[in-house]
C-alpha cells in the first residue's frame, strides 16, 4: 500500500469524480459565510483554490487571494458533524411501544480533512463502538462506509498543535487516501486497498525520492511549529492532582460558559435525549442533540445542579479531555486542533491553561 | 437496529404503594437478561423519556422498582396502573460484590430510597444465609411514615438484625432517632472480617464511610452506590462523569477507596 504519485490539479477533480461514481456522498471544505466549512457537496465540486486561513485566539478570518489548495486548516465544521450529528433520531415510538428502528446508513467521503479530525474519529470509535460494550449502532453504521481523502498539513494555524498532542501534521494512519501539496504538484497516497483502487487510476507518476524529502521537510516544519513546551507525558496524572487549584478561579473570571468550545470540538461527544410526540399522539421520535458541559443542568439531579460554578463546568471540560479520557479510554481527548482557542469569545487559550495547571 | 436504545416491551402486572410517593412496580418482561444486586434499568413512560431506576428485587419472574415521585418522568410512571405497559433498557451498571465477601459479617446501610438498592442484597444474603457471619440492616429513614418494605423487615428480622432510625418521630414511634450513622454504635462491627455496602444520600454515605474508615475499616472493603444524571446508561452522553468515571458504566456501585478522592472536591 506504499503507492504515492505525483500528480497535477486537474487528478484532485477526477479523483471526486471516481469517488462520487462509487456512490459516496460527498463532503468538502467550501467557503461560506467567511469560514471555510465542511459541507455536502456535488460531483461537479472543486477544491477551493487560492483560500488563506488567519486564526488565533478568538480570532478567524479567510483571504481569497492566497496561493495554492491548502492553505488553511478548518473552520469550525469537523467530520463529527456527520458522523455524531448535532440532531439525531434514535427510535420511533408508538403508543404500544412498537418501534420503528431504521438506521441511517449514509456512505460519506469526506475531502480534505486533517490528520487531527482523522484521530479524533479513532477516538469517537472508541467512545461509540470500540471500547463501549454497548457500541451505538448510528455511529457505527455511517463509519464503516466512509472513506476518507485526507489532507497532509503543510500549512498550520496559530491555534493549531496537533504537533504537542502527537496527532499530526502528517496523516499516519486511519485514511483511505491522503494529498500532500508540493511545489511540483500534489503526492496522492493510498492508505487503504480501496484507496489503492483509486489512486491507480490517477495518472502521473510514482513519486520519487526527491519529492517524498519535500514532503517530509515541509511537514517536519510544520510539526515544529505545532510543538509546544509541553510534556504531555503523564500529564493526566499531573493534572488529576490539581482538581483544586486555585488556577480554576482564575479562569472562571474568564469564561462565559458558553460552550462553544464544545460545539467546535472534533471530539466532545455529549448528549441530551428529549421526545418528539406528534400532535395526534400517535407516534414519539426520541431524539438525541448535542449537549454541552458549561451548560449549569447538564449535571442536574433532579433539578439540583451538581456543577453550579463556572469554574466547575470549565474544569470538567478540560480535565475531561487532558486527565479523565485517558482513564476512560487510553488516549487524550484533546487532538490539538485549536478551533477551541480559536472559536472562543473571549480568546481562552487551551495550550496555556493546560501548561499553568500541569506547571 | 438501533442498539442500545431499543426498548424491551414490559408490562405492569402488580403495583404496591409503600408510601404516599414511592409505589412499587412488579413488571413482566420477556427475554430479560441476569442481573445483580445494584444494577438498574431505564425505565420509559410513553412520549415522556426514560429515567434510571434500579432493580429492587432479586426475583426474575417479574421485574421489580421502587420509584419514588420526584420528576416529570416519574411523575408519568407513578401514573401506571396493572396491566399498563412501559419501556426497559437493562440492565446495566456494575454490581454489589456479594458473592465475592462470602464468610464475612456484611453490614448493610440504606438511606430514604436508597434501601431500594440494597433490598436485592439482602435478598442474597438471606438465600445464602449460611455462608455469611453477621448480618446487619441499618436503616435511616425521614419520618416513620417514609419507610418502605416494612413488610419484608418483619420476615427478614429473623435471619438479619436490622436496626431502623428516623429523623422526624411521630409520637408512636419507639425506635431509634437521629443519623444512620448512629446505629454503628449499637452493632458489634469487626472490621478485619467485615465488608460494608451501602446506597442513599451522598453526604450520608461518605460520612459512614469515613467513621467505618475510622473503626478500622479498609476503604476498599467499603461499596458505595452513587447517583448522577443519566441519560443513556453506556457511557456515550457523558451527564454522568465522576472525574475519570461514569458512573453508568463504571458503577453505580463503586468501592469506596476507588471514588473517595473525588467525592472530596466541590462540584465535581
Amino acid at each position: 500500500m506504499s503507492l504515492v504519485k505525483l500528480t497535477g490539479e486537474e487528478e484532485l477533480i477526477r479523483l471526486i469524480k471516481l469517488l462520487s461514481d462509487r456512490g459516496y456522498r460527498l463532503i468538502g471544505p467550501v467557503l461560506q459565510d467567511d469560514v471555510i466549512l465542511y459541507k455536502e457537496v456535488g460531483k461537479d465540486y472543486r477544491f477551493p483554490k487560492g483560500l488563506r486561513e488567519v486564526q488565533g485566539k478568538g480570532y478567524y478570518r479567510v483571504f481569497t487571494n492566497g496561493k495554492g489548495y491548502f492553505n488553511y486548516v478548518h473552520g469550525f465544521y469537523s467530520p463529527k458533524h456527520f458522523l455524531h450529528p448535532p440532531v439525531e433520531t434514535l427510535l420511533k415510538v408508538e403508543p404500544s411501544l412498537n418501534q420503528d428502528a431504521t438506521v441511517e446508513s449514509k456512505s460519506y467521503a469526506l475531502l480534505g480533512i486533517r490528520a487531527c479530525d482523522i484521530k479524533a474519529l479513532s477516538i469517537l470509535d472508541d467512545v461509540f463502538v470500540n471500547k463501549n460494550r454497548h457500541p451505538d449502532e448510528h455511529y457505527k453504521r455511517k463509519r464503516e462506509s466512509i472513506f476518507i481523502v485526507g489532507v497532509n498539513c503543510v500549512y498550520t494555524g496559530d491555534t493549531c498543535f496537533c504537533g504537542t498532542m502527537g496527532t499530526g501534521p502528517f496523516i499516519e494512519e486511519g485514511y483511505d487516501i491522503s494529498i500532500t501539496e508540493i511545489e511540483e504538484g500534489f503526492l496522492i497516497r493510498a492508505g487503504s486497498e480501496r484507496g489503492k483502487e483509486i489512486v491507480e487510476q490517477l495518472m502521473g507518476e510514482e513519486a520519487g525520492e526527491k519529492h517524498l524529502k519535500k514532503e517530509k521537510d515541509l511537514i517536519e516544519k510544520a510539526r515544529e511549529k505545532t510543538k509546544l513546551d509541553l510534556d504531555t507525558n503523564d500529564l493526566h496524572k499531573k493534572l488529576l492532582s490539581k482538581l483544586e487549584s486555585p488556577l480554576w478561579d482564575d479562569i472562571e473570571k474568564r469564561c462565559l460558559a458558553c460552550g462553544s468550545c464544545t460545539m467546535v470540538c472534533p471530539t466532545c461527544f455529549c448528549y441530551e435525549v428529549r421526545d418528539e410526540i406528534t400532535l395526534d399522539g400517535t407516534s414519539s421520535t426520541r431524539i438525541r442533540s448535542w449537549d454541552v458541559c458549561f451548560r449549569e443542568g447538564f449535571s442536574a439531579i433532579h433539578g439540583i445542579p451538581i456543577r453550579s460554578s463556572i469554574k466547575a463546568r470549565y474544569r470538567q471540560w478540560l480535565m475531561h479531555k487532558f486527565s479523565y479520557w485517558v482513564y476512560q479510554f487510553g488516549t487524550y481527548g484533546c487532538v490539538g486542533c485549536g478551533r477551541c482557542i480559536t472559536w472562543c469569545p473571549v480568546g481562552i487559550d487551551i495550550r496555556e491553561e493546560v501548561r499553568k495547571l500541569a506547571s | 437496529m438501533a442498539e442500545p436504545f431499543l426498548l424491551k416491551k414490559g408490562r405492569i402486572k402488580e403495583v404496591v404503594l409503600e408510601t404516599e410517593d414511592v409505589k412499587r412496580f412488579l413488571i413482566s418482561v420477556d427475554g430479560f437478561g441476569e442481573f445483580k444486586p445494584g444494577q438498574f434499568n431505564m425505565l420509559y413512560v410513553y412520549s415522556q423519556g426514560e429515567v434510571p431506576i434500579s432493580i429492587s428485587s432479586l426475583r426474575s419472574d417479574l421485574i421489580e422498582h421502587t420509584v419514588r415521585l420526584v420528576g416529570d418522568v416519574t411523575e408519568d410512571l407513578f401514573n401506571l396502573k396493572e396491566g399498563d405497559i412501559l419501556g426497559l433498557r437493562g440492565p446495566f451498571g456494575s454490581h454489589f460484590p456479594v458473592e465475592k465477601f462470602k464468610g464475612f459479617d456484611v453490614i448493610l446501610v440504606a438511606g430514604g430510597l436508597g434501601l431500594a438498592d440494597i433490598k436485592p442484597v439482602a435478598e442474597y444474603i438471606l438465600h445464602n444465609r449460611d455462608y455469611y457471619g453477621r448480618a446487619y440492616l441499618l436503616v435511616g429513614s425521614k419520618n416513620p411514615d417514609s419507610l418502605i418494605y416494612k413488610g419484608e423487615f418483619e420476615k427478614w428480622k429473623e435471619k438479619m438484625d436490622i436496626l431502623v432510625t428516623v429523623d422526624k418521630p411521630d409520637e408512636n414511634w419507639k425506635g431509634h432517632t437521629g443519623l444512620v450513622t448512629r446505629l454503628f454504635d449499637l452493632i458489634e462491627i469487626d472490621p478485619q472480617r467485615s465488608v460494608a455496602m451501602m446506597c442513599g444520600p451522598e453526604v450520608m454515605m461518605i460520612s459512614a464511610s469515613e467513621i467505618l474508615i475510622e473503626k478500622g475499616f479498609s476503604a476498599d472493603r467499603i461499596f458505595i452506590s452513587m447517583e448522577r444524571h443519566m441519560k443513556c446508561a453506556v457511557g456515550t452522553c457523558g451527564h454522568c462523569q465522576l472525574g475519570p468515571y461514569f458512573v453508568c458504566k463504571d458503577g453505580p456501585v463503586f468501592p469506596y477507596s476507588e471514588v473517595r478522592y473525588l467525592l472530596k472536591v466541590k462540584e465535581l
